[in-house]
């Protein structure tokens, strides 16, 4: 019962967060500045989430595993870098990730 | 003077282009969904690992899988409800790790406002990450044609993450300890950042907004990408403003 009302409390939070700049508060009523910083959110959100990632990533207890996995994603923004294409970007950090995990 | 009639030929030139439009729309939706998966699977699969390690009821997480629609909430909640948390604290935690939602309906709450009521209400439910995200690089989409977009993107985004999750249940006994998997999806992120970096407020944003999330999350874990987020969007304005 606990979890059911966890899961429903938390679906109506996003939901709410979803929906409160579509039918609450109109986008276009933020000021013109905010809405215009708001062009930058995506590499903002995109850099944090991979900083969150692998900040977590990082455990004292496996020092090798957490430089590894670090390594690992050094190597995928290389990638992203020098070819451009997501698919061979993704493709690499599968790989790496298996390789590091099946084979250490 | 040119008269106002639409002659025949002309609705059906309409509709036709309409169609086209329509029919263009889905294409893209489905390429770009093909796009982001990849990187879904794994955190998907996490999920339903941690499900089932942490002994928590399969059905209701799988139907919270897509009542909640957001990964990193429910691997937040499912973990903390397992350490014993109070449940308001759990609800309240997982949250603000969600709370970058908002910024994603600021974002494109545009795109949503002059669209029939019935979508306005349900469609924000397929915001997420990688949604908001294959949504901003298609700004030329709007009325049907951003509909039927957002439509097949969210749809098959939502099939194939409730399906990842249920895998993840199902393997769960099976599957080598892989501790690394989340960082699948970090790669596609890395991917999907690398060539935003083309302007300076840009690369100003994602230095700041990286540097803030790792600093908050050694501190306070669940709010370290909204607190880079925000501080990155606020360096992206300063700089554009001085620039």
């Amino acid at each position: 019962m606990a979890e059911l009302l966890v899961i429903a409390g938390l679906a109506l939070v996003c939901w709410i967060f979803r929906i409160t700049f579509v039918l609450l508060v109109p986008a276009d009523r933020l000021p013109i500045g905010v809405q215009h910083g708001l062009t930058y959110l995506a590499p903002a959100v995109l850099a944090g989430i991979a900083a969150v990632e692998l900040t977590g990533m990082v455990d004292a207890a496996d020092p090798v595993g957490s430089l590894l996995g670090v390594g690992a994603m050094g190597v995928v923004g290389w990638v992203a870098c020098r070819f451009r294409n997501l698919s061979l970007t993704v493709a690499v950090g599968v790989v790496a990730i298996l390789a590091i995990d099946l084979l250490t | 003077m040119t008269s106002t009639l639409m002659r025949p030929s002309d609705a059906t030139a309409d509709a036709t282009a309409a169609h086209t439009g329509v029919a263009t729309a889905r294409r893209l939706a489905r390429h770009d969904a093909r796009t982001v998966l990849p990187g879904m699977v794994p955190f998907g699969m996490l999920l339903g690992v941690t499900v089932v390690a942490t002994g928590a009821d399969r059905l209701v997480e799988l139907v919270g899988g897509a009542a909640i629609y957001g990964g990193s909430a429910q691997l937040t909640a499912v973990t903390l409800l397992d350490r014993g948390l109070a449940l308001t604290a759990v609800v309240l935690t997982a949250a603000v790790v969600n709370a970058r939602l908002l910024l994603y309906s600021a974002a494109l709450g545009e795109r949503f406002r002059a669209q029939p009521r019935v979508f306005r209400w349900l469609a924000p439910h397929f915001i997420i990450d990688q949604t908001y995200l294959m949504a901003v690089g298609r700004p030329t989409l709007a009325g049907a044609e951003f509909r039927s977009y957002w439509r097949w993107l969210g749809g098959a985004v939502l099939v194939v993450w409730t399906t990842s999750i249920g895998l993840g249940m199902a393997l769960a006994p099976v599957m080598p300890s892989l501790p690394h998997l989340p960082l699948i999806g970090t790669a596609l992120f890395i991917g999907l950042l690398v060539p935003r970096l083309t302007e300076r407020p840009a690369i100003v944003a994602a230095l700041v907004g990286g540097t803030v999330a790792a600093l908050t999350s050694t501190v306070l874990p669940a709010a370290g990408i909204i607190a880079g987020a925000v501080a990155g969007v606020v360096a992206a304005m300063a700089v554009s403003r001085n620039g």
